[in-house]
């Protein structure tokens, strides 16, 4: 398999390919994310009510579509999701926790943001895809968690893979790639080299 | 081919021996907890009421209890990887480190080889995690995989679903026309897959395959035609050269919400299950969230070993717009081959196979 679009997003920088595509003055995430949905200049209202850890998964994911005019060719459960973060919604969970702890009135809508899974849902919304996901944590970013789990999915069960990396904490670290089979590479192997150059091209 | 065996439940209700006896008996597993709701209100649950181990304590013990159903050693060895399936993890460690704190207990003191794999996908998490292990042998990355289902009751995930008004007063009825919603539970489940069958101290039965497929529909709310369901269904049976004719048991997610149990029951007469004896084991355990894929494979093993289909319980009259054989009483019943299901939250729906070694 082979990576065939990425996107990289470190406090306030998102590159796309490698490729410096949007720089925001604002270091919080939550402006980042609303300055970064503008610049796409997509209308998606479904965005809005999110948690953060969807909005950028979201937003990384819509950029990597937006490059990869291909995406289209796969059927609509070839597409396989297989996204991780050291700390699953712990930022949701805070907000659900004061929804009932401070404010007095748990809250319903951001409890059902307290899965880190929630984002493949929106995802799968978003592009209409009906295909297999997972979401797993691990301790820190690994190039090999991706490269030796991509063979949960491909290519038994999948022809392409969405893998995503989204960390809130300490800063905004998000990793977006699209990898697909070719002519070269063996359909299941991802090789764990590529992945970490496109991940450590901004650290 | 792929084993699944060792199968281990440690829960308020007890081991997987207790459990099945129990549910068999049409003993309930849930009882009324006063005052635990936001305002107080009373709901029922399957709750440790004394000696409640913590959450590190619950998940070393389970692995214990299925390592004396395996061969000695396998926990270390290089080929062996633990998978855990738990939708919040430890709360008491801090929402960050929730998940990654238990992983990082196991991974210490049972000395692994390998970090462990935390699968958080909702409800579907458990059968995910059975799922993906299974993938991991059949492509050689390792030999034994033990997977761990686990989560724990906390006010959080009670004022959660009560926020949504997801949860029932009373016990829950899974498939039922008067079901008001669900009985959380707590505990933990295990299982041992492996591409050997000398692993087992006792017989396992067969992996026969597993997917997963989303619904593209809705974040907290079930598709209303049970597209992801169907298709993770098909695709499973496509995999594994299954027919519908050709399984004996379906034990199915069941949470007693008027909308999941609707939508799985236009899933399975999608696919013309309807006659097929069915079940939710959740009248009994409670929904133990990412416990439960891991729980109730763990029982339908069991079964299969036992022959014996064991009742829904809270199911009385049908309470869907259309059939299903729901099992109203313990039965003797040849069972070689069981579908298992489960949905969750931002659209997953997953299924495995099993069966009986020929």
């Amino acid at each position: 398999m082979k990576i065939t679009g990425c996107c990289r997003i470190h406090q306030n920088e998102v590159l796309v390919n490698g490729k410096k595509y949007f720089t925001s003055d604002k270091n919080q995430h939550e402006e980042l994310s609303m300055q970064l949905y503008r610049f796409l200049k997509t209308e998606y209202p479904k965005f809005y009510k999110m948690d953060l850890l969807s909005k950028m998964g979201w937003l990384a994911t819509e950029i990597v579509c937006q490059t990869i005019p291909t995406i289209s060719k796969f059927a609509d459960d070839e597409i396989a999701l297989l996204f991780a973060n050291s700390h699953s919604c712990s930022e949701s969970d805070e907000r659900f926790n004061h929804s009932f702890k401070v404010e007095n009135s748990p809250s319903p809508s951001q409890f059902v943001y307290t899965l880190p899974n929630i984002l493949l849902g929106e995802l799968a919304i978003r592009h209409k895809w009906y295909g297999e996901n997972l979401f797993t944590i691990l301790p820190e970013f690994s190039a090999e968690h991706f490269s030796s789990h991509a063979g949960i999915f491909i290519p038994q069960k999948a022809k392409a893979l969405f893998c995503g990396w989204i960390n809130l904490f300490p800063v905004t670290d998000v990793f977006v790639f699209f990898a697909e089979a070719n002519s070269e590479t063996s359909p299941g192997i991802l090789d764990s080299k590529e992945i970490e150059h496109w991940y450590k091209i901004i650290k | 081919m792929i084993y699944i065996g060792s199968e281990t439940i440690l829960s308020p209700n007890g081991n997987v021996v207790d459990c099945f006896k129990k549910i068999a008996e049409k003993k309930s597993g849930v009882s009324k907890i006063p005052g635990n709701g936001f305002k107080g209100e009373s709901f029922y649950c399957s709750m440790y009421l004394e000696n409640r181990p913590d959450f590190n304590t619950l998940a070393a013990q389970t692995i214990e209890q299925l390592l004396q159903k395996s061969k000695a050693n396998l926990l270390t060895e290089e080929s062996t990887l633990l998978i855990i399936s738990t939708t919040k993890g430890d709360l008491s460690k801090g929402f960050e480190n929730a998940i990654i704190s238990p992983a990082k207990f196991l991974y210490e003191k049972l000395k692994l080889k390998h970090f462990p794999l935390i699968i958080s996908n909702a409800c579907a998490s458990g059968v995910m995690a059975i799922n993906a292990a299974a993938a991991f042998i059949e492509n050689k990355q390792y030999q034994n995989i033990i997977v761990l289902g686990i989560d724990m009751i906390t006010d959080f995930i009670v004022y959660g679903f009560q926020s949504l008004y997801a949860i029932s007063d009373e016990h829950c009825k899974p498939f039922d026309n008067d079901r008001k919603g669900i009985n959380l539970g707590e505990g933990a489940g295990a299982v041992l897959l492996s591409a050997s069958k000398d692993v087992f101290t006792s017989t396992p039965v067969c992996f026969l395959g597993g997917s997963s497929s989303n619904d593209a529909n809705h974040i907290s709310g079930p598709s209303r035609t049970g597209e992801g369901l169907f298709r993770s269904i098909n695709k499973t049976f496509n995999s594994a050269g299954i027919k519908t004719e050709d399984i004996d048991f379906i034990s199915a997610h069941g949470t007693a919400t008027v909308f999941n149990d609707e939508m799985e029951a236009i899933a399975f007469n999608r696919l013309n299950m309807q006659h097929i004896p069915v079940n939710s084991f959740k009248g009994f355990t409670g929904h133990t969230l990412g416990a439960a894929g891991v729980i109730e494979t763990a029982l339908c093993i069991t079964c299969m070993h036992e022959n014996k289909l064991l009742p829904s319980a809270g199911y009385y009259n049908k309470g869907t717009t259309v059939e299903l054989n729901l099992i109203k009483d313990a039965a003797s019943a040849t069972i070689n081959t069981v579908l298992k299901t489960a949905s969750g939250f931002g659209g997953c729906n997953a299924s495995l196979l099993l069966q009986k070694i020929k």
